[in-house]
C-alpha cells in the first residue's frame, strides 16, 4: 500500500542574484512500512526534499499525496490532525531541542499539542517511549543538554514516534554519531520500524548506512533524483553518475593496510 | 627503525574541566604516515593540538616532548596544520590568494609578487580548476571541499616536513572526502611529508596510513603497523571498531532491498 506520493515537485532558490534549482521534478513513492533512502552528495537537494514534505517550506510546483490525502490543501484543524502522522529527526539534536528543557517535557511535546493521550496518563506515556528507545525512565527529569550524542538521538526518535506516526523522516540523522553508538541507533530504528510498522525517508551522504537499513534507494544529483530502485540493485550496478560515484567513493576497510589501497575518486567538480 | 623524529614520554593533557591524554608515550618517525584513530572525548585532538602548540594557555601539561631536531618545529613553517572546519584555517575576509601567499612570504622570505605565483603555483597543485580566478575569490564563495583544497595549500605553502590532518575530511560528503584523501596521499608522498592523520573512521585510516595508534578516554589503547592492526588486532575495543564498520559489503540490518 502506498502511503506517500510525491509528483514531479519543485523548489528553487535565488542565492546571490542565481537563481538555484534545489529540487526539480522528483517523483516518487513510500510503502507502508518501507525505508527509502535518499542519498547524494552535498547541496544535492536532499535536505531541501526533507522540509518540503515536512510542511517546512513550500514547494513551487508538484503534488504530494499522504495517507490518502492531498497534503499540500490540507488546513486547519485537518492539517494538525495530520501533521502528527509525519515526525521527524534531524542531525542537529541541540538545535531542534529547546536546550534547558527536560528529557520528559521535550517528549511530552508532542502529545501535549497533538492530545494524543490523555493528561494523567502522560507520565506514564513518557516513560513507557524511553523504555521504547532503550533509556531508563529516571532520563525525564534530567536536562536535554547534560546527555551524550547518543542519548540525545535516542530522545529525538522517543519525540518522533511520541504520536504513532506512519512516516518518520530522518535527516541525517545519525551522521554525527560515533560508529559503535550508531550502530546502535540504527538497530533500534529498525527494530522499532518492525513493531510499529512505520515508514522511513532516510537521507544520508552515507550510502554504506542507506544500504544497511533502506528496502530502496534514490539517488540525488544536482536537485534531481537521477535513480530508483531497489537497495542492492543500485549498489550492484548503479545506472547514473552520480550513483556511480557514490558507490565508488564508499570506502571499503582494507585489513591489509594501503599497499592494497584503491581510492576511487573522480574529478573535482567546478563551482565558482 | 631509526631514532624518532618526535619522542613522546607519559604526556598527560588537562583542560580546566577534564583530563584529554593520560600517560601517553609514542614515537613517531621521520616520513611516517601515523593514523591516529579514535572517537569523541579519546584524546586525538589533544595531542594534534600538542604536538602543533595550539593548547589552550589554561591547559595543564605534564611529561616529555622532545623532537630529533632539538626545537619544537614551527606552526606554519615547519608544521602544517589542516583543521575539519575550514573557518578554523581560512580568514574570511581575506581573498584566497593573499591567505596562501602570506605563508610563502613570511617563512621562504619571498617577495609578493614571488608568493603570489607560488600560491597559484600550489592552487593547481591541489587541482583547484581555474587557479588564477580563485586567486581573487574569497572562501565563502567556494564550495566546502574547494575550501579544503585551499586550506591544505596553505598549510604546505612553506614547503613543511610534517602535516597534521585533524579530522580534516570529515564535514565532507563520501565523494569528495575520497578526492581529498586522495590529494592528500599524493601530496605527503611527493613531498615525502611526515604525516599525522587524526580519524574517528579506522577505514579511512587503512587506506592512508603505515601505522595506526587507537586511542579511547585519553590513552594509547593499541599501536602498530596499519596491516597488524587491521588483520590481527589485540585490543577488544579495536576490534570493535573494526567489527562496527560499516561498508558495502557488510551484511544489512534488513533484508536486503526486499520490499516488506
Amino acid at each position: 500500500m502506498t502511503l506517500l506520493s510525491v509528483e514531479n515537485l519543485r523548489r528553487r532558490y535565488v542565492s546571490t542574484g542565481r537563481d538555484i534549482v534545489a529540487v526539480e521534478n522528483a517523483t516518487f513513492s513510500i510503502a507502508a512500512g518501507e525505508t527509502l533512502g535518499i542519498a547524494g552528495a552535498s547541496g544535492s537537494g536532499k535536505s531541501t526534499m526533507a522540509r518540503l514534505l515536512l510542511g517546512l517550506m513550500p514547494p513551487d510546483a508538484g503534488k504530494i499525496t499522504f495517507e490518502g490525502q492531498d497534503w499540500l490543501s490540507l488546513k486547519g484543524k485537518d492539517l494538525r490532525r495530520q501533521r502528527s502522522r509525519m515526525q521527524m529527526v534531524f542531525q542537529d539534536v541541540l538545535g531542534a531541542f529547546h536546550p534547558t528543557a527536560t528529557v520528559g517535557e521535550t517528549i511530552g511535546d508532542p502529545i501535549r499539542v497533538h492530545r494524543t493521550v490523555p493528561k494523567p496518563q502522560r507520565t506514564r506515556e513518557i516513560a513507557r517511549l524511553l523504555e521504547r528507545v532503550g533509556l531508563s525512565s529516571d532520563f525525564a527529569g534530567r536536562p536535554v543538554y547534560e546527555l551524550s550524542g547518543g542519548q540525545r538521538q535516542r530522545v529525538a526518535i522517543a519525540r518522533a514516534i511520541a504520536t504513532r506516526p506512519s512516516l518518520v523522516v530522518l535527516d541525517e540523522a545519525v551522521s554525527a554519531l560515533d560508529v559503535q553508538v550508531r550502530n546502535r541507533i540504527l538497530e533500534l530504528l529498525v527494530e522499532l520500524q518492525r513493531e510499529e510498522n512505520m515508514s522511513y525517508l532516510f537521507i544520508s551522504h552515507d550510502l554504506a548506512v542507506l544500504r544497511a537499513v533502506s528496502h530502496r534507494l534514490a539517488i540525488m544529483d544536482a536537485g534531481r533524483i537521477v535513480e530508483t530502485g531497489h537497495t542492492s540493485d543500485i549498489i550492484e550496478q548503479p545506472q547514473s553518475a552520480a550513483g556511480r560515484a557514490l558507490v565508488a567513493a564508499t570506502l571499503r576497510l582494507m585489513p591489509g593496510g594501503r599497499q592494497t589501497n584503491t581510492i576511487q575518486q573522480s574529478e573535482p567538480t567546478y563551482d565558482i | 627503525m631509526n631514532n624518532p623524529l618526535c619522542r613522546i614520554t607519559d604526556l598527560s593533557v588537562g583542560y580546566r574541566d577534564r583530563t584529554a591524554l593520560t600517560g601517553l608515550s609514542l614515537d613517531i618517525f621521520s616520513g611516517e604516515r601515523l593514523a591516529i584513530v579514535g572517537e569523541s572525548g579519546s584524546g586525538k585532538s589533544t595531542l594534534a593540538r600538542t604536538l602543533a602548540g595550539l593548547l589552550p594557555d589554561d591547559a595543564v601539561f605534564a611529561g616529555d616532548i622532545r623532537w630529533s631536531s632539538g626545537q619544537t618545529p614551527s606552526l606554519g613553517r615547519d608544521l602544517g596544520f589542516v583543521f575539519q572546519d575550514t573557518s578554523a584555517s581560512l580568514n574570511p575576509v581575506l581573498k584566497i590568494g593573499e591567505q596562501v601567499a602570506e605563508g610563502a612570504k613570511r617563512h621562504l622570505r619571498m617577495t609578493w609578487q614571488a608568493a603570489y605565483a607560488h600560491a597559484r603555483n600550489l592552487l593547481e597543485h591541489v587541482r583547484i580548476p581555474n587557479p588564477e580566478a580563485v586567486m581573487n575569490a574569497y572562501p565563502h564563495q567556494l564550495s566546502g571541499g574547494q575550501r579544503q583544497r585551499v586550506a591544505i595549500a596553505a598549510a604546505i605553502a612553506s614547503r613543511p616536513s610534517i602535516l597534521i590532518a585533524d579530522e580534516a575530511t570529515s564535514a565532507l560528503d563520501t565523494v569528495v572526502q575520497a578526492q581529498i584523501v586522495a590529494l592528500l596521499d599524493t601530496l605527503v608522498s611527493e613531498a615525502a611529508m611526515t604525516m599525522i592523520f587524526i580519524t574517528h573512521d579506522i577505514a579511512l585510516a587503512s587506506h592512508l596510513a603505515d601505522r595506526i595508534a587507537v586511542f579511547k578516554d585519553g590513552r594509547l589503547v593499541e599501536i602498530g603497523p596499519a596491516a597488524d592492526i587491521l588483520s590481527s588486532p589485540k585490543d577488544e575495543y579495536t576490534k570493535s571498531l573494526i567489527e562496527g564498520h560499516y561498508d558495502l559489503a557488510s551484511t544489512p540490518l534488513i533484508s536486503a532491498g526486499r520490499r516488506p
